[in-house]
């Protein structure tokens, strides 16, 4: 392959990989309430936010998933391991992704660690 | 040659045509006029009514007396702005920008400079910030949003209508016995601001604006029933006893500085704490007249959002002001201050729920100096305060005496009376504040 085919296909890569990174984000903190059926309360809490202005971190998923094409791109060995290892990193880069996405302009994590730190003191 | 003259001639011409005498606006004269429009409920639908400002989940179960929006058109010939008084808890920045875009044509068309939103802060109105619903459900009702953003605009459409010449006077009363404080120290102003409009024609009714620095809550906790709460009793009572059209706007009433409990039965409570407190408007007072001057500056500020609660009331969009994160992961939230020069008074236009020592100035070095000190090294000897003005944040609050429980902050109250801190944004805010105020003084033409 030539050095600019192999330059395409990396970028192809790290944007489909940041994309599906950003909609998993998407998708996963939209449809979050689904996931808390078990909690009336929570359920309903979450549910608001369902239509609110959910922001991925487009910039550090597609630098995150360029670093991940590039590493694809020099591991030797077989194919199947480099698929393996792309799917951890992608799996990886996802989480961190739905992390970092803002939520009405505030960061999941933020919000996420607090409440299990207000949880575990008893707060609620 | 010819071309250069030709040219030389054609751009003395364009000059010129620029240079128009200055515009001769006449002697300035006040003009103002009133609006009112009654706030009706929505019909029974899917979203239920919270009442606001005690507990989560309260609904609404009766109707006492409507709540209103009030609005006061005010001009110099030149300068012009509306006070829109809107009886509820409050009103959080995206109403007032949806009140504000739904004048637009209006302001363009008038000349309106300044749309100014204060809210009155009974507790005994629908919720119109989303914090009285279940708790982390947005309470508020999407229907009686839109019917007290219509209504907010009707009563600016209406004041404008009503307008008419007449004369500007202001007057500071004392009172006595008509507010506690629950929270040491026990400080508040006692004053009662007026500012009356008298019109040249004697066919319009006066207009008078009061302001006093106690929450309006006259009606408890008991209380689930809609009303007005003691400011409507006032404004009722006026307008029976001279035919004045009358608006509340409240004062510095952090602290949490009420009246006190006069009767048991609340609603009784009600009428005797409204009936004292017009007596004191209506008193014999020193009015001093306004010459015809009005500027109006507002400064937009970031402060800390520190409080962790609001934060995730921001992320499940009750709250609605923008918000913007630093490299340190510290949360900003953007509001707003105006202040409004009518002649020699001014009227600081206050974000949230301000203490008393914060207008005074507390002595303390901890704290930003008063903001009547403030106006005062700016050329302001009277300055009156408006609370919840064009945004909520909540409690503003001394730094000096801002603590917080060491385990739970904003979860829980910290040792003693703290309870305003867990409904305010943190302790930066009363300093952001004062330095805004001085940059909305000095932006004053």
């Amino acid at each position: 392959m030539t050095e600019r085919k192999r330059l395409w296909a990396l970028c192809i890569r790290a944007a489909a990989l940041a994309g599906a990174g950003a909609l998993c984000a998407r998708l996963l903190l939209q449809n979050l309430y689904r996931f808390l059926t078990f909690d009336p309360t929570f359920y309903d809490i979450f549910a608001q936010i369902r239509d609110a202005a959910i922001r991925p971190p487009v910039a550090a998923l597609t630098l995150a998933a360029v670093g991940i094409s590039c590493l694809a791109d020099r591991m030797c060995g077989r194919k199947i391991l480099r698929i393996f290892v792309c799917i951890l990193l992608w799996l990886l880069l996802a989480i961190v992704g739905v992390l970092l996405t803002r939520v009405n302009g505030i960061r999941f994590a933020d919000v996420l660690f607090s409440l299990l730190d207000v949880l575990r003191k008893g707060g609620l | 040659m010819r071309k250069c003259l030709a040219i030389l001639l054609a751009l003395a011409l364009l000059f010129l045509s620029g240079c128009t005498p200055r515009e001769d606006h006449g002697p300035r004269a006040w003009e103002a006029g009133f609006g009112m429009a009654s706030l009706q409920l929505p019909e029974a639908g899917e979203e239920p009514l919270y009442i606001a400002g005690y507990r989560n989940g309260k609904e609404i179960t009766g109707v006492l007396d409507l709540q209103q929006a009030r609005a006061l058109w005010l001009s110099d010939g030149r300068e012009a702005m509306l006070l829109i008084s809107v009886d509820c808890v409050g009103l959080g920045s995206d109403t007032v920008a949806r009140i504000r875009s739904g004048l637009a044509d209006f302001c363009a068309r008038t000349g309106c400079g300044s749309v100014n939103i204060v809210a009155t802060h009974t507790h005994a109105g629908v919720d119109t910030l989303g914090l009285w619903g279940p708790v982390g459900i947005d309470g508020k009702n999407d229907a009686f949003m839109d019917l007290l953003v219509a209504g907010a605009i009707r009563a600016a459409e209406d004041a404008y209508a009503d307008r008419s010449r007449g004369t500007l006077q202001w007057a500071v009363t004392k009172t006595e016995g008509l507010q506690e404080d629950s929270r040491d120290p026990a400080q508040y102003d006692s004053n009662l601001y007026q500012i009356r409009f008298q019109p040249d024609d004697p066919a319009q009714n006066p207009i008078r604006l009061w302001s006093f620095g106690a929450h309006a809550e006259a009606l408890r906790s008991e209380n689930t029933k809609v009303s007005r709460d003691y400011p409507g009793v006032v404004c009722d009572l006026i307008g029976r006893e001279t035919g004045e059209d009358a608006l509340y706007v409240p004062g510095a009433i952090g602290g949490l500085i009420m009246t006190p409990r006069l009767k048991e039965d609340v609603v009784e409570n009600l009428q005797v704490t409204g009936q004292r407190i017009a007596n004191r408007v209506l008193a014999d007072a020193k009015w001093k007249e306004i010459p015809p001057e009005l500027a109006v500056s507002r400064v937009e500020f970031e402060t800390e959002l520190d409080n962790t609660l609001f934060l995730y009331y921001k992320f499940l969009g009750i709250l609605s002001n923008p918000v913007r994160q630093d490299l340190l992961g510290r949360y900003y939230v953007t509001t707003e201050v105006s202040v409004a020069r009518l002649g020699d008074v001014a009227l600081a236009l206050i974000p949230g729920e301000l203490f008393p020592e914060l207008a005074e100035g507390t002595g303390n070095p901890t704290d930003p100096l008063g903001l009547c000190q403030i106006a005062e090294e700016n050329g302001i000897h009277h300055l009156m305060i408006l609370g919840l003005a064009n945004d909520e944040l909540g409690y503003i609050i001394p730094p000096s005496d801002f603590v917080l429980d060491e385990e739970l902050p904003y979860f829980r109250e910290a040792e003693g009376e703290h309870y305003e801190e867990t409904n305010s944004v943190g302790p930066q805010c009363a300093a952001d504040l004062a330095e805004a105020f001085e940059k909305a003084l000095k932006k004053l033409p």
